[in-house]
């Protein structure tokens, strides 16, 4: 991460510190002083025996929900043209140079389906469409972050196809760098928003502390990406749009 | 009165720290320890840094005795006028800066808790790297480890999320070629 960008976050959080409010204290002063009586001089010495006022916060913790708030003001878009997250995957625009073209997850580790299913914090989803996978990963620690189910080139199908599945709530877990031109698509899936990305782009896999793996780091061909319930599926390959909506649209867990 | 000019830092360093509902019990314990031990600080100002340190170590017992944590439930004050130093923003500019606070707040909420418990005392309470090392327990290099591991986190959860169309938006007007 920039040097810059780190010291902005940190006079950020110094300055929402400031702002932060919990209740109104409780007035503990006449407990603690009689618990130290024995050190108090006698002449200071309080009413003994003040009733405690316990529990007399209980209905002042205010929780705000904050979740939500950044898609809401028309300003906020002009000012994060370079950077944004879809999903659980976050989108970089411009800046990065087209990594090695072969490259693992960490730790990726080839099973059967129903070990993955197994194992997954997630429920993993199968394309109708598309026979039984060739092979299935998982990667990323245990429970593992990501499932993958990979399909070799065959009769009707020039190339391979990678289908990655992960829970993709509060970090990002992949991070796209699009250094070239193209049109990025809006279409739908099962009724869902989904994008298409129909041109050649850089993919990192972020790590859990927000990291861009660059050992993980390949050239993606067209891909599409779609959310079903919290799990984020991105489906890469040489495919077309209508292909590609096909194979999203028969997935089911 | 003493007691009663600490009560309200205290209270409010173990409500950032997450004691929730046990925050009373949490200061009282502090509050008694730290003035039982008065004697060893004649320096005002330490003697609330050291107070500090005792909150958060009370928060960590009650954590530890309980084995559950209350969400932290925290809500972001208005600015005062003073806060604002005189310079008013524009409405917009105002705005934009409340949603990124609430994200940000959002954010360190859903920190791992060694994360959040390193950005609360280095941000929020503003401790120094060796009085956090201190007040949590931890040793010097895990303060550093793993706040800067907690800004990395946070930078990566603050990218903004858009709809689709919003992304369409943001793609079609900035030059990516």
């Amino acid at each position: 991460m920039a040097e810059q960008s780190m010291r902005r976050l940190e006079r950020e959080l110094r300055e929402l510190g400031g702002r932060l409010r919990g209740p109104q204290a409780p007035d503990v002063t006449a407990t603690v002083l009689a618990r130290l009586e024995p050190s108090i001089p006698p002449a200071s010495r309080p009413a003994r025996r003040a009733p405690a006022r316990r529990r007399r916060l209980a209905v002042a913790a205010a929780v705000v929900v904050l979740a939500g708030l950044l898609l809401a003001a028309p300003g906020v878009r002009a000012a994060v043209l370079n950077t944004f997250r879809f999903a659980g995957i976050e989108v970089h625009l411009g800046g990065r140079h087209p990594p090695p073209d072969r490259a693992r997850l960490p730790a990726e580790t080839a099973t059967s389906l129903e070990d993955a299913r197994r194992r997954a914090a997630f429920p993993v989803r199968v394309p109708a469409a598309l026979n039984a996978p060739d092979r299935v990963t998982v990667s990323g620690g245990t429970p593992p972050r990501v499932v993958s189910l990979l399909y070799r080139p065959g009769p009707g199908r020039p190339g391979a196809i990678r289908l990655d599945q992960f829970d993709g709530t509060a970090t990002p877990t992949f991070r796209k760098y699009l250094t070239g031109g193209g049109q990025v698509e809006r279409v739908s899936v099962d009724g869902q928003p989904a994008l298409w990305f129909p041109f050649p782009h850089t993919v990192f896999y972020v790590d859990r502390d927000g990291r861009d793996q660059v050992g993980a780091a390949r050239l993606a061909g067209s891909t599409l990406i779609w959310q079903a319930g919290t799990v984020t599926l991105r489906l890469e390959g040489r495919l077309t749009r209508d292909e590609a909506l096909a194979i999203a649209n028969s997935a089911r867990s | 009165m003493l007691v009663a000019r600490y009560t309200a830092p205290a209270y409010r360093a173990a409500w950032l720290l997450g004691a929730g509902h046990d925050a009373d019990d949490a200061i009282q314990e502090a509050l008694v320890k730290a003035f039982r031990h008065l004697s060893r600080f004649e320096d005002g100002s330490r003697f609330g840094t050291w107070l500090l340190c005792i909150v958060a170590n009370e928060v960590k017992n009650l954590h530890r005795s309980r084995r559950r944590r209350d969400r932290l439930a925290l809500r972001v004050g208005a600015a005062t006028a003073g806060e604002l130093n005189g310079v008013a923003d524009s409405p917009e500019a105002e705005a934009l800066a409340d949603e990124r606070r609430a994200a940000l707040l959002e954010a360190v909420r859903l920190l791992p808790e060694k994360e959040r418990l390193a950005v609360t005392c280095r941000y929020f309470l503003e401790l120094s790297e060796p009085e956090t090392a201190r007040a949590l327990g931890w040793p010097l290099g895990s303060v550093k480890s793993r706040t800067s591991r907690a800004l990395r986190r946070l930078n990566a959860m603050l990218a903004p999320r858009l709809s689709p169309e919003a992304a369409l938006d943001a793609l079609d007007e900035a030059p990516h070629g």
